[in-house]
């Protein structure tokens, strides 16, 4: 078959070639639709279900929403898990679906589900689902602000209401225009509410209540329509506009009258722009601001879509009142343009190492372009696969992209007719065009076998990537694959396009000087090869030595998971003690602002606390999530100064700042690490059951028994209570002898101390809520809330204290679900010991010691449980993969003996990895390993053509020993080029230290390393072993 | 430990077990930072936690609950350094001796006294002759108010004010006949009455003699309680305050809210209130020694608006946090915060 596709190629040469131009044409416009972003999307199939509930506390959250919510979702197809999480004023229900799951036809299903539990839900509450939006949706963020200087329309400074009006009013709905923008989630500042606030005394005075205020506020706030009236041919509409516009209009509510005096609003309460009980704030290089955040649709292009928001962004800077500045603090564009600049620059360096590589040992230009050609248009057809199987375009995916590689199998094929045509031209002069295809056909046919094995072995060696699931999987299926498709595109070119392209080209004289390189290093191999032969068993005690020095090197390598793509800013978390107020963490938040905002190499700060208007990321009030924006690496004042340097420093700065722990990450980093959120530990204990305090003792139980094996590190209780509570618990009895019921009283508690919703102010579009509340200086002392009185129904008064109880205790802060039921999480990390039998022990030891009773159980979980699942896919595709290309080394060569001499190329070409590694002192890291699996197919290819060769000329001379030096100095060029491509094509990335590099160096350092060895080794060794395999049978070819 | 996956991908190259990697942790959590030495005081509080008075403060932070789980291995200490003190607005008090001014806040209406208003009538039955004043009207005690002709002996009299006051009604005119009816009505404003509604779980407190503040839509009259009076039919008892009213600000019939201080003592120690935190189930004050902030666990005692009365705990002329005692708080307990989703 692949003669007859090779003679194809021969015959219409000229069609062939002119498929390139649809090969560029179709990949120049995939490149337009090519998603580019700067890492792969790690999220998981989830839609969050966001439940605002102002004035609720977690346990009625969870009680009303979060739990009927919960429980209408069960049972949905394709559902994998659902958690949940119910806090002050918020119910949150994450449902994560299986891999693969269609976004919108889960959202489809939830929001038929959620359409039919709208009664069971109390009234005025409405779930809502959250952006469909990815972690890596947050691309632009921006602040408003107002310069100092500037006054608003009654001479006043800005506010933080203000800017928050502007926001929402003015900036928002136009950037909410923007392709790809599916939300624009604001924090900071305050959400303008008109409010009327009672003074108790004067409530007394006129015997009015709270709620004949708010009554008397609904009822004079409406507009009505009232139909038309047609007169003398013409329509009259009618209304009656009723709304409450101003201050002055609220306050002349009449709310009732005493002995015919009108009794208004004005007359009880003081009424006046007022700040939202907010659940969020933001904050900006120490000072209050208010933020903007912009999302991404689902599968976007980040690129285009941040830029679109910054030139919109830059367009509503005239909308706005002068002296207002919105201004961007995050935007994705640059991290990505950075990004793609290191991928590119890598790819084009390695890619002109390349060409300049073949053809110093080629020596003839015309095959090296040809060769070199193959670069370009298997990029392109890797780009048009890439779109057609929604594969992104990111540091990950193009990472491992090494076009020495690539093109190694049209090198052996070029190389091979060059040699042919140009032997073919010392014997017999110039060829005819029939004569040259032969030749050209027969060269091609000789090696094409061999290079398509070791491509087809290279491929293969990749399959236990694709076996890797969850975040690993999202993280190197995309590199995997497009390695693959990589692969199988320069594969196909160099069957086609590759030999015809030489039939056409390669005509004229074939100038094939054998050029110094090679000259110099057949002269200096020749010798040294035979040498190898005859010490062989030194040769080969060597080589195991190094071998096993190797292994034991690599075993005392550090060992780093996945590294991390340096975003070039930095995220952190800065956290408070649970029950910190939100004015208390700004506060604290402004004096941390100013000392990261001395670092000389800070260019902004900015900060969101609590949760935002969207809860896409409901944290509680005392923790803070800091972006810190750094300047240009050449505005530093030592730009040699590391990342990692930084931080520490950054570190301990802030230690010094009482009150506050740190958790240092990158944005994008933090976002992921918010939306994926499962249990972060090696092991997590997960303690479900009903009753709260029973979750805790269980669980603190539980702690003692994992803190008391060996191995156990890190191990705590998932923090959830102490959030300080103040209830007023009502005295039954006594609310009965005045005449009460609870549920007036604790209407009017929440009337007074939250706020009761009285309508809504329209100002044009713009909508504010007109609430009636105390006093924010009533309402804040405490001491003094029980004096205050409740209004009985006969027009009389109890102070509260008659009525009820206060007392402050501790409360849960949240509480957490997961699957339809309370949990509480104890987590443990592993430290010297392997996690199997650690796991294995707990498991034992509580089943044994921990009482758990009847209602309550255990569930484990945390990344063991992903390791366990991950290692048995593994140990099965492993072995497998090497049956395989065992399988086909044997079919190549139908022999068992030799496929295993190609084999042994592979350790050998380990040991240059390892020590490549140890000697930049890089830690084994999965990408790392995705080199050395790059490495042993470079390597089984190596050896495929030298041995090929080898015993084809043992065959048809029968010279043993002979044949073995002939063949090895014959494929001494294609193997020093694959050699010499493979690993220049990788040098840039090796030593690029831009943004994302970090990434791709370890991977670059291995190939490198590993080939230099592979090939040193093949050289040698491999002719030394075959030789020793085959001395018995050397009469009987 | 996770690099599991990758032992098993780079075992295709090895083509051998390779000895586990030692365990890589990633855990984010932040360990407490060691400058905090531990310090704790077991032993020397419990047996007095008992004896704290809550009654005062209105609110008991379930302390006895907790008492026993926080014992041992507590940080209770942290270290600032003064600069960052006060960058942050950290402010330390001396402790020592304080007079406590504790009240409770009533409401209730100004009334007149029963003896500060006089419904003038005629003696006789007769025809008002002549009326001397009128609505609004100052007289004294003597002065005259109408002269009224008796129907039975047709002789005019006189009818002169009871006591100095104000004419606050009039329901004579010349010529009229006096009949049975009212014919002035005096008050005198120059005192009014402030009767406060005590309930019963006040009652206790309140007692004769005790000063009174009430609070006017311009600022306070001071006063005291003269006497407490029980209502009837009426769950509450009723204070009663005598109140100079100079400025006629006191209009009876107005409602009111008041301060009574039921209490006054001089405490040899005191602490202010925004300087006492709870950690660890025990409320106490923040002390400094060089840069060092110590938890000092506190048996309280009485407490009024802004002091707390120290029994036990403290020593005399302590340097204490007074504001922004939180922040040390939140310093000594961050070890146990950390961020969940």
């Amino acid at each position: 078959m692949i003669d007859s596709i090779l003679r194809l190629a021969m015959e219409r040469r000229l069609l062939i070639l002119c498929f390139i131009f649809i090969i560029v044409g179709v990949g120049i416009w995939s490149y337009q639709k090519l998603p580019i972003d700067a890492v792969p999307d790690i999220t998981n199939v989830q839609v969050q279900i966001n439940t605002a509930a102002p004035g609720y506390s977690p346990l009625e959250s969870e009680q009303r929403i979060t739990y009927p919510v919960e429980t209408a979702l069960a049972g949905l197809p394709n559902l994998s898990y659902t958690r949940s999480l119910s806090r002050y004023g918020l119910s949150q229900v994450t449902v994560v679906f299986e891999e693969g799951t269609n976004i919108y036809f889960a959202r489809n299903l939830i929001n038929a589900r959620l359409g039919a539990i709208k009664s069971v839900l109390p009234p005025g509450l409405e779930p809502e689902m959250g952006p469909i939006s990815t972690g890596l949706g947050e691309i632009f963020m921006y602040t408003v602000q107002a310069k100092a200087d500037v006054r608003m329309a009654n001479g006043e400074p800005y506010t933080a209401t203000a800017l928050r009006e502007i926001q929402d009013w003015i900036i928002k709905p136009q950037l909410a225009q923007v392709k790809g923008v599916i939300e624009v989630n604001s924090i900071g500042g305050y959400n303008k509410q008109y409010h009327v606030m009672p003074d108790p005394a004067k409530l007394l005075v006129y015997q009015v209540s709270v709620e004949d205020v708010v009554l008397a506020l609904q009822a004079n706030n409406d507009n009505r329509g009232a139909g038309y009236i047609e007169r003398n041919g013409q329509q009259l509409l009618v209304r009656s506009p009723g709304q409450l516009g101003t201050v002055d209009d609220i306050g002349n509510v009449i709310i009732t009258e005493h002995d015919s005096v009108p009794i208004k609003v004005k007359d009880v309460a003081d009424i006046g722009i007022g700040k939202e009980l907010r659940t969020g704030a933001a904050t900006r290089d120490g000072v209050e601001t208010v933020l903007g955040t912009a999302m991404m649709l689902i599968g976007a292009n980040s690129r285009t879509v941040a830029q679109d928001v910054a030139d919109k962004l830059v367009d509503i800077q005239a909308s706005l009142p002068d002296g207002v500045i919105a201004e961007a603090v995050y935007d994705r564009t640059a991290l990505v343009d950075k990004a793609i600049a290191t991928v590119s620059k890598n790819l084009l360096e390695g890619a002109l190492l390349v060409i300049v590589v073949l053809f110093l040992l080629l020596g003839n230009f015309r095959a090296a372009l040809i060769t070199a050609a193959v670069i370009p248009l298997s990029m392109l057809m890797t780009i048009t696969g890439m779109v057609k199987t929604g594969v992104s375009a990111n540091l990950m995916s193009l990472g491992a992209l090494d076009f020495g590689l690539i093109v190694d199998g049209a090198v052996i094929i070029v190389e091979n007719c060059v040699r042919r045509l140009a032997e073919h031209q010392h014997k017999n002069g110039q060829q005819d065009s029939r004569e040259r295809l032969n030749t050209v056909f027969d060269a091609t046919s000789e090696v094409i076998r061999p290079s398509l094995f070791g491509v087809a072995i290279i491929t293969i060696v990749y399959i236990p990537v694709f076996t890797l699931t969850g975040v690993e999987g999202k993280m190197f299926h995309p590199m995997a694959a497009t390695v693959v498709m990589a692969l199988l595109s320069a594969m196909v070119l160099s069957l086609t396009v590759v030999p015809a392209a030489v039939a056409v080209f390669m005509n004229g004289k074939i100038s094939e000087k054998e050029s110094v390189v090679i000259a110099k290093a057949k002269s200096a191999y020749r010798p040294l090869l035979k040498l190898a032969l005859r010490f062989r068993y030194a040769v080969m005690g060597f080589t195991s030595v190094l071998v096993g020095l190797c292994l034991w090197l690599a075993s005392t390598l550090g060992s780093e998971f996945i590294p991390q793509l340096n975003e070039g800013d930095i995220a952190l978390h800065a956290i408070r003690i649970p029950g910190t107020g939100l004015e208390q963490a700004v506060e604290m938040q402004e004096i941390l602002e100013q000392r990261i905002k001395a670092f000389p190499e800070v260019e902004k700060v900015f900060a969101r606390i609590g949760t935002a208007e969207v809860a896409t990321d409901p944290m509680p009030p005392n923790v803070a999530d800091n972006f810190v924006i750094l300047k240009p690496r050449s505005e530093w004042p030592d730009s040699s100064k590391t990342k990692a340097k930084l931080v520490e420093e950054m570190e301990l700065a802030l230690e010094e700042l009482p009150g506050n722990n740190y958790e240092f990450t990158q944005p994008i980093q933090m976002r992921f690490n918010e939306l994926i959120s499962g249990v972060r530990a090696e092991l997590g204990i997960k303690v479900f059951g009903d009753d709260l305090d029973q979750l805790v003792l269980t669980a603190n139980e539980v702690l003692n028994v994992v803190n008391a094996i060996d191995g156990a590190a890190d191990a705590r209780v998932e923090q959830v209570t102490g959030l300080p509570t103040l209830s007023v618990i009502p005295n039954r009895t006594a609310l009965g002898r005045y005449g009460l019921n609870v549920a007036e009283l604790q209407d009017w508690v929440s009337a007074a101390i939250g706020g009761e919703s009285a309508g809504i102010i329209y100002e044009g579009d713009r909508r504010f809520e007109l609430i009636v509340r105390l006093p924010e200086t009533t309402r804040r002392d405490i001491d003094r809330l029980k004096f205050l009185p409740v209004p009985l129904k006969n027009g009389d008064y109890v102070p509260l204290e008659e009525v009820a109880t206060l007392d402050i205790s501790p409360a849960p802060a949240q509480i957490s679900r997961e699957n339809g039921k309370r949990r509480m999480v104890v987590t443990a990390n592993v430290r010297g010991r392997d996690l199997g039998s650690f796991v294995k022990e707990v498991q034992e030891t509580i089943r044994e010691k921990a009482d758990i009773p009847p209602g309550y159980w255990l569930d484990y979980g945390g990344t063991f449980e992903q390791l366990e699942s991950a290692s048995q896919r593994l140990s099965l595709v492993v072995p497998l993969t090497l049956l395989v290309i065992l399988g086909i080394l044997v079919m190549a060569f139908s022999s068992f003996k030799d496929a295993l001499i190609i084999f042994s190329g592979v350790p050998l070409a380990l040991t240059g990895g390892v020590l490549s590694l140890y000697l930049r002192d890089m830690p084994l890291s999965i990408s790392a390993g995705i080199g050395f699996i790059a490495l042993s197919g470079v390597a089984v290819l190596n050896g495929l053509v030298m041995l090929a060769f080898i015993r084809q000329l043992w065959h048809e001379t029968g010279q043993f020993n002979e044949s073995i030096i002939e063949g090895a100095m014959i494929r001494l060029r294609p193997v020093l080029m694959t050699a010499l491509v493979a690993s220049l094509g990788f040098v840039p990335m090796a030593l690029n230290t831009g943004t994302g590099a970090e990434v791709q160096r370890p991977l670059a350092t291995v190939v490198i390393g590993g080939i230099i060895s592979s090939t040193i080794l093949t050289l040698f060794v491999l002719p030394v072993l075959y030789q020793w395999v085959h001395k018995r049978d050397t009469t009987q070819p | 430990m996770k690099n599991y996956y990758l032992l098993v991908i780079s075992s295709v190259v090895f083509l051998s077990n390779t000895p586990a990697f030692s365990a890589n942790d990633y855990d984010h959590e932040h360990e407490a930072s060691e400058q905090h030495a531990p310090h704790h005081e077991e032993g020397d509080h419990d047996e007095h936690s008992d004896l704290v008075d809550h009654d005062e403060d209105g609110h008991d932070h379930d302390e006895h609950e907790h008492e026993h789980e926080h014992e041992h291995g507590e940080e209770t200490s942290s270290r600032i350094e003064d600069k960052m003190a006060s960058q942050v607005g950290i402010v330390t008090s001396v402790s020592g001796p304080q007079e406590l001014h504790q009240t409770i806040t009533v409401f209730g209406s100004i009334v007149l006294a029963p003896e500060q208003l006089s419904h003038v009538r005629a003696r006789f039955e007769g025809l008002v002759k002549a009326v001397k004043v009128t609505l609004g009207d100052r007289v004294k005690t003597g002065d005259v108010l109408a002269e009224i002709e008796s129907n039975e002996s047709l002789k005019t009299y006189t009818i002169r004010s009871p006591i100095t006051g104000r004419v606050v009604q009039r329901h004579a005119n010349t010529g009229e006949v006096t009949q049975d009816q009212i014919l002035f009505s005096i008050a005198n404003f120059d005192t009014v009455w402030a009767e406060l509604r005590v309930y019963p779980a006040q009652r206790s407190s309140v007692s004769e003699g005790q000063s009174a503040h009430v609070l006017t839509s311009t600022g306070s009259v001071a006063s005291t309680v003269d006497h407490i009076l029980p209502s009837i039919g009426a769950p509450y008892q009723i204070a009663r305050v005598k109140l100079a009213n100079d400025k006629q600000s006191l209009p009876p019939g107005l409602m009111t809210e008041a301060r009574i201080e039921v209490g006054r003592f001089s405490v040899a120690l005191a602490v202010e209130k925004n300087a006492v935190q709870t950690l660890g189930g025990r409320q106490g004050v923040f002390v400094k020694q060089g840069d060092v902030y110590r938890f000092t666990p506190l048996v309280l005692g009485r407490s009024d608006d802004h002091f707390y009365e120290v029994v036990e705990g403290l020593e005399m002329d302590s340097d204490y946090v007074s504001q922004n005692s939180y922040l040390i708080k939140a310093d000594i307990e961050k070890s146990e915060a950390e961020h969940e989703h």
